[in-house]
């Protein structure tokens, strides 16, 4: 036998009402059911508000009166039809006259005590399930069972307690002769209801009907129950705030009793207290998603590889903290606090005492702050009068609650939690965990709710991992990137990584939406947006998005994009780039961003910066990381500077050349950029300070070639020919001096044989001492600075923690 | 109609005897109850063991006394109500509304218990 428990939410409509009589009519055809609705969503609200308002002799009651009558009414035509719907309208019509004069004799009397309440409350499950039953009926027998026959309580109105030994009896009476033999008939019961003793109405609280569920569940000796609602299932953490939460098929009664008291909206813990202490299982089943699978709640765990099951959270507390020496070993400071708490009725959440016993510290709900701060100073007065204690009161935070029954006796799993908050730059104010080990507790900053669940619910739940990118500067590199992220996507999930681009900006504008921008048509989002471009604006709302695992793309040569690093970095964004800005900054300014991303834990990612997609940053890291010593590097660095020496045989003269190589597009914009020199000098730079080098641009040494007329040019290619030799203008970085200039080299050597625009750079060190390591290939172009940038991307997708 | 007047732990009873009509108890009634009602804060408790009539100008009185008494913090609920004045006041739905008792201890001390509490509604929380 089971029982079927409906909620508002599944009876709101004739439709659903539909819905939900084809699930009870399919399992009917398997075992016999007890069926308990709630009232219509909306009217339990309805009718309370109405009494309040009969009770304040507000004449308005009667049109909130009218508007329940013609809603019941109307859904007796819509599912019985008006003929065969006589006797129903018969039955609600009675039902609705009583509440009418219920709801008058509170307007007369000006006055709503709980016991009124209850009564006028109770109508709603008594129309529901009346209309139900009837229309149930028409396709197997049923009947209307009103839960006061056999749910007996005592006389708290409101917040009756049932009497479980009467209620038991009398619903073993009640429905045995209805589930027996065939004369068998569905009971649709009224959720919510009661009634004393002698016969008083009553209500057992809200989320009352998973109760009654619970209570005729427990009392009939059910298979299991049944909790109908309009969610799959219990989620893993709030959707809303958890995108990636979904459904557990099995959790145990205590992983659901922690995460409902967490906040979890499915299941209230004691809702289902008469189910756990028989060991009955509940279903929670979606009525709008009959075929998912749902929750099993029972006594088993059901583990599914998971130290953890849930995450919750609740907001809106202050953390206070009560400190000073003369609590240090003395007996009964505890006792008194919370003693003086209870007294001002003051509801502790969580408590946390160091060792050291010269801290104790509670959170407790913001409301009952200032109640507490007096309690504490009423209760110490002496130890404040002598500046011997003092209270620290910390609003605006939240508890994170971890909750799974496999965190029993593993280790590590505190150390996860922490790791995951502290990656995400959260901190943790105090800590709680039970002697369960079924829950571990933090509080944080409530500012932090959203990347807080997340990191966490990423930390234990999520296999694949995810990347947030918001791509400045759409131009050629920022396109070619985004068309390979597009070309790519289909490879990246089959590796487990969800890669998303949450936000675009070009000079003019940017555009942002959490849920990602359709790379197909990422052009027209980022036109249409009307979002006028500013680097800390932007930053400021991606703070605002509370995001993990989000990177920050750089693909200008921005100046004001790199000032705002900081900015991003404290929204919590890694950084990759092309841009070679940010590593040539002054030593002090470069310095601090440094200190800051350590800080912020986040990584910088700058593969592109030398040699376009050529893995030179990365070779050099991992040289170093290895224990190599690095004597130096050496280099053709420039691609238009490769070009010209390649081609440069003295037919053509050398500004030729470089009128043909700007002809091509080969050069900037301004050829002098290149033949300055400046931008190899830049790269040295950038590698000696990866090199742990402390210099600045100025201590580089740049030979530039503007200038240089086609003559000397001339004769420095003839003096270089004559000695078996070509010219090359490379870098060169050794120990602390570094330095940009053109050189002859042998025909023999790997620079003299490079070709086009190629880059090449040569890696001497204690292990690569008598061949240096080269790298070589082509160092500039789109496509290949794409690439590089790509492969930061996914460098940083695989540094991010499982 | 006679009417007894005595107090235990606080709560001052009414015995009342006789019919409780327009013609006979109605005005000695509410004289009286307007009397205790008037320092605010009382607490009657009704007793309408030997009550043989109670027409609608009785159950008239019993509401509008109802109302005086609370709004000046006091309270009044009913002890003993026969078949008969059970049935109006039912039918009238004050029963809704006006708490009634069977026994004297148990209606004494649900005005001892509930003193403070009596406004507090969970549900509209």
């Amino acid at each position: 036998m089971r029982v079927l428990k409906f909620g508002g939410s599944s009876l709101a409509t004739p439709d659903r009402i539909r819905d939900v009589v084809r699930i009870v009519l399919d399992e009917a055809r398997r075992e016999p059911l007890i069926v308990v609705v709630s009232a219509f969503q909306g009217i339990t609200n309805q009718l309370l508000d109405s009494a309040r308002l009969a009770e304040s002799g507000d004449r308005r009651y009667e049109q909130e009166w009218a508007s329940i009558a013609r809603r019941h009414r109307s859904a007796i035509d819509d599912l019985v039809g008006p003929r065969r719907g006589r006797r129903t309208r018969v039955a609600a019509d009675a039902l609705l006259a009583d509440l009418h004069d219920a709801l008058h004799g509170v307007q007369l009397l000006g006055h709503c005590p709980p016991r009124a309440l209850d009564v006028v409350a109770s109508f709603g499950e008594r129309l529901s399930a009346l209309i139900v039953a009837a229309y149930v009926h028409r396709f197997r027998p049923a009947r209307f069972a009103d839960a006061r026959e056999f749910v007996i309580t005592d006389d708290q109105f409101t917040r009756a307690n049932v009497i479980f030994s009467r209620t038991n009896r009398a619903s073993r009476r009640y429905f045995a002769p209805l589930l027996r033999g065939r004369r068998r008939v569905i009971p649709i019961v009224t959720g919510f209801i009661g009634s004393t003793v002698d016969g008083r109405t009553t209500t057992i609280g809200r989320n009352g009907s998973d109760y009654t569920g619970a209570i005729v569940g427990a009392a009939v000796g059910a298979s299991v129950i049944e909790i109908w609602t309009d969610v799959d299932g219990v989620l893993s953490a709030d959707p809303k705030a958890v995108p990636a939460a979904f459904v557990l098929p099995q959790i145990s009664y205590e992983e659901a009793m922690e995460l409902s008291y967490f906040g979890a909206k499915v299941l209230h813990s004691a809702a289902i207290a008469p189910a756990v202490a028989k060991g009955i299982p509940l279903l929670i089943k979606n009525t709008f998603n009959p075929a998912a699978p749902g929750t099993l709640i029972s006594k088993s765990t059901g583990d599914q590889g998971h130290p953890a099951k849930g995450i919750s959270s609740v907001g809106d507390l202050t953390l206070l903290t009560i400190r000073g020496l003369t609590m240090v070993g003395v007996p009964g400071i505890a006792e008194r606090l919370f003693r003086a708490l209870a007294a001002r009725q003051v509801n502790v959440i969580l408590i946390s005492q160091a060792s050291s016993e010269h801290t104790i510290c509670f959170a407790v709900q913001t409301s009952d702050a200032a109640a507490a701060v007096q309690a504490i100073h009423d209760e110490f007065r002496f130890e404040f009068h002598n500046r011997l204690t003092a209270v620290d009161e910390k609003s605006g935070q939240m508890i994170l609650a971890v909750v799974g029954e496999g965190m029993k006796g593993r280790p590590g799993v505190a150390g996860e939690v922490f790791g995951a908050l502290g990656r995400n730059n959260i901190n943790i104010s105090a800590i709680a965990q039970g002697a369960s080990e079924r829950n571990i507790s933090c509080v944080i900053d409530a500012s932090h709710q959203v990347r807080a669940l997340n990191a966490i619910h990423q930390a234990f739940f999520e296999t694949r991992k995810s990347l947030a990118l918001v791509i400045i500067g759409v131009g050629n590199i920022g396109g070619t990137l985004l068309q390979q992220l597009h070309d790519q996507h289909s490879y990246l999930r089959a590796q487990g990584f969800d890669v998303k681009v949450i936000g675009l900006a070009n000079s003019k504008r940017y555009v942002l939406s959490a849920d990602g921008i359709g790379l197909a048509r990422w052009r027209e989002t980022l036109m249409a947006s009307r979002r006028r471009m500013d680097a800390r604006a932007l930053a400021g709302e991606l703070a605002r998005l509370e995001l993990t695992n989000a990177a920050l793309v750089d693909c200008t040569a921005d100046a004001s994009i790199v000032d705002a690093y900081p900015a991003f970095v404290d929204a919590n964004l890694h950084i990759i780039t092309p841009n070679k800005r940010a590593n040539v900054l002054p030593w002090r300014r470069y310095s601090a961003l440094m200190d800051l991303l350590r800080a912020r834990r986040k990584h910088f990612l700058y593969e592109a910066n030398v040699g376009a997609g050529l893995p030179i940053m990365s070779t050099l890291r991992d040289l170093i990381a290895s224990g190599d010593e690095v004597a130096k590097v050496e280099g053709i660095f420039s691609g238009t500077l490769s070009y010209l020496f390649n081609t440069f045989d003295g037919r053509t003269p050398f500004s030729a050349l470089v009128k043909d190589a700007h002809r091509m597009g080969l050069t900037e914009p301004d050829p002098r950029d290149d033949l300055s020199g400046q931008d190899v000098g830049r790269k040295l730079l950038i590698l000696a300070r990866q090199m742990g080098s402390q210099l600045d641009i100025q201590d580089v040494r740049v030979d530039s070639l503007v200038g240089v007329d086609d003559t000397a040019m001339q004769r420095r290619l003839e003096r270089a020919r004559s000695r078996g030799a070509v010219l090359r203008y490379v870098g060169v970085l050794e120990g602390d001096r570094a330095r940009a200039e053109m050189r002859e080299f042998p025909r023999d050597h790997p620079f003299a044989g490079t070709k086009g625009s190629d880059n090449i750079i040569a890696f001497t060190t204690k292990r690569y001492s008598r061949t240096p390591l080269v790298v070589q290939g082509p160092g500039a172009g789109a496509d290949v600075t794409a690439m590089g940038v790509f492969s930061d991307i996914l460098k940083l997708l695989h540094y991010l923690p499982q | 109609m006679q009417i007894t007047q005595r107090e235990v732990r606080g709560v001052i009873i009414l015995d009342l005897e006789g019919r409780l009509v327009l013609e006979d108890g109605v005005t000695p009634f509410v004289e009286l109850m307007n009397a205790l009602g008037h320092r605010g804060g009382t607490r009657i408790l009704l007793n309408f063991e030997k009550v043989t009539y109670l027409d609608s100008a009785g159950v008239g009185a019993v509401a509008w006394k109802y109302v005086t008494v609370r709004k000046r913090n006091g309270d009044v609920k009913l002890l003993n109500l026969h078949p008969k004045s059970h049935t109006v006041l039912k039918t009238t739905k004050l029963l809704t509304v006006l708490e009634s008792f069977e026994s004297e201890d148990a209606a004494i001390d649900s005005f001892v218990d509930r003193d403070d509490d009596e406004d507090t509604n969970p549900i509209f929380t």
